[in-house]
């Protein structure tokens, strides 16, 4: 597994590096002390993992995470002692360590990211091929106020764009994303996720029902219940692509 | 002397009925001659109207009816008035008919002015009563309130004036654990560092003040360790003038605002910065400025609070004699380092502190 240490502290890598020794899977392709060195390190060396320390000079971590365009490697966070950002992971998966490190806790992160790379490997290899388009196996960093989630693109069903921001819907969760829906569609595969009209692109794999509507347009009702109507201009787009 | 509420009751109550039956008295035996049935009557009308009013205040506790809204409260208090009076007038009226009855006129409109009569002396106790209580609670939440605002700022004094920032501790630790392979001297170093500075941390909210020296000890501990974890991006200058070193200050005053010049100036920096602390002789007080790199931001947001509680932990130990202020230093051109945006926090401190003068008076006047 391709790995990348960003920290500010050259102490604190090196003490990472050296944990990391004992596991061979875990190959060290870099280390980064701040943001501004560790993007173009994402972008060229495409690492699986990084370990990121929250608090750092110029951008912190979890404003490097948001800076990443393309395909967001998995993270494990290592931070001092901090209540807030601490606080954010308990909403979901997001793992962090705390430093000092214990050897153990590492062992159990690292293999809960194993586990995480290997579903994705099974039934979509095909996905990972281009760089800037997002398939439903990527997952992308989502931050809302002090909550944060890693999510898988797959998982969510509806994205609703809110003047400046657009609105996630996964699980029981709907974070705001300061990104205009345009630019979003962009960089989604189209091939599952489809511009229903100007304020909503769906996930095909979460339609349950699909109606008729007024004026030439259809009425999608995804799994959960959201109801969204698509325009008639896109319901032809709609039969084409799915070949209704 | 202290009369308890209860002894201070049953004072008015006697007092104030015996006052106002004695006036109706005098004013019966002025109209009508001396009988000894007046007495009677007067001594019962008091014992009526205590056992009355009595009964009512009984009421009001067992109701609790002092909580009750204004419109609410202001029926069941009218019914009672009335209630009581004509109680009153039922035992008055028939014995007054057997003792003056020259002044009985048959007409309806007796009753009325009886209950009438006796109701304004109901209503005037319950009046009495009711805004007794009001100013009485009032006069309590106050006291209460001032109770919690001082309790919650010697919380909070207690709790800033101790504290080290615990992110600061966990870094050094894993900074240290990296050591004992790198470099295991500074590794045993730096635990002493750290260990001379968690005990000072400990003893400062045992202590009022110390030494400057111990305190710029500290501080040299404090950036030592800082150094350990920051490397080459960390400059720092420490220079004393030899007359200040036995100069009083509060514990860990200066420790915090390093730490806070650590925590927003230099380590927000990617390219790092200094700390500089000086200390001077002025006019007979001590002066002392730290300077590090950095942008003075909003205070709320940057450890405004604990800004705000060293100018009040200096205002409480030396009255107004002390001062705090931060600023952005404006560009020098002329100054020895150039080292791009600096923030000053300046601190004067004079001889001795408030408290150790009073303590000299108390000594004095003993």
């Amino acid at each position: 597994m391709k790995t990348l240490i960003i920290d500010d502290e050259r102490l604190a890598r090196n003490e990472l590096r050296r944990l990391l020794e004992n596991f061979p899977k875990i190959q060290i392709i870099g280390e980064a002390a701040n943001a501004d060195e560790a993007l173009p390190m994402i972008e060229e060396l495409e690492p699986d993992l990084l370990f990121l320390d929250i608090q750092m000079p110029g951008k912190n971590g979890f404003e490097l995470l948001q800076a990443i365009e393309g395909k967001t490697p998995e993270v494990i966070f290592t931070t001092a002692f901090d209540e807030y950002a601490i606080k954010a992971f308990e909403f979901n998966a997001l793992d962090y360590l705390l430093k000092p490190v214990e050897l153990a806790r590492l062992s159990e992160a690292i293999h809960r990211v194993e586990e995480e790379q290997h579903i994705p490997d099974n039934n979509g290899t095909s996905a990972g091929t281009s760089t800037k388009i997002l398939g439903e196996n990527d997952q992308v960093f989502v931050k809302d106020g002090e909550k944060c989630w890693f999510v898988k693109l797959g998982k969510v069903r509806l994205f609703e764009s809110m003047g400046n921001y657009v609105r996630l819907y996964f699980d029981d969760q709907k974070p705001l994303v300061l990104k205009s829906l345009n630019a979003l569609e962009d960089r989604l595969n189209p091939t599952t996720f489809f511009r229903a009209n100007r304020k909503h692109i769906i996930n095909l794999q979460w339609i349950e029902k699909i109606e008729p509507w007024f004026s030439g347009g259809l009425l999608v009702t995804l799994r959960g219940g959201d109801k969204i109507e698509i325009s008639r201009r896109q319901a032809i787009r709609f039969k084409d692509l799915l070949s209704l | 002397m202290k009369m308890s509420k209860q002894r201070i009751y049953w004072f008015c109550q006697l007092f104030g009925w015996t006052l106002l039956i004695l006036v109706e008295y005098i004013a019966y035996v002025l109209e009508f001659g001396y009988n000894p049935d007046f007495l009677y009557l007067a001594i019962a009308n008091i014992f009526l109207g205590i056992t009355l009013t009595h009964l009512y205040r009984l009421m009001i506790r067992r109701w609790n009816w002092v909580r009750l809204p204004f419109f609410r409260l202001a029926p069941r208090v009218l019914l009672s008035v009335f209630v009581m009076a004509v109680i009153m007038t039922m035992l008055n009226l028939p014995i007054d008919r057997i003792i003056v009855p020259q002044r009985m006129v048959n007409e309806p409109w007796l009753v009325i002015g009886y209950i009438m009569s006796f109701g304004k002396t109901m209503l005037t106790w319950v009046l009495t009563y009711t805004a007794y209580h009001y100013v009485e609670e009032n006069r309590n939440a106050e006291i209460e309130r001032i109770l919690l605002k001082t309790s919650i700022r010697e919380t909070e004094a207690k709790v800033l004036r101790s504290q080290l920032n615990p992110h600061f501790v966990f870094n050094a630790l894993n900074s240290i654990r990296a050591l004992v392979y790198e470099n295991p001297t500074k590794a045993q170093q730096s635990i002493t560092q750290l260990s001379n500075l968690l005990r000072n941390s400990l003893l400062a909210d045992r202590r009022k003040t110390v030494e400057l020296r111990e305190e710029i000890k500290t501080v040299e501990d404090y950036l030592a360790l800082e150094k350990v974890r920051y490397e080459e991006r960390l400059t720092c200058r420490i220079e004393l003038d030899g007359r200040t070193l036995f100069w009083q200050v509060p514990p860990m005053m200066l420790q915090t605002l390093v730490e806070n010049a650590i925590k927003h100036g230099v380590s927000t920096a990617i390219g790092g910065g200094f700390v500089e602390v000086k200390s001077s002789l002025v006019a007979d007080k001590l002066h002392i400025l730290i300077r590090n790199t950095g942008v003075l931001g909003d205070k709320e947001a940057s450890g405004g609070f604990g800004l705000a509680n060293t100018a009040q932990r200096l205002e409480l130990l030396y009255g107004p004699d002390a001062q705090f202020q931060i600023f952005q230093e404006n560009d020098a051109p002329d100054g020895p380092h150039n080292d791009g945006p600096v923030v000053c926090a300046d601190i004067t401190i004079p001889a001795q502190s408030e408290g150790i003068f009073r303590r000299n008076a108390e000594a004095k006047s003993l």
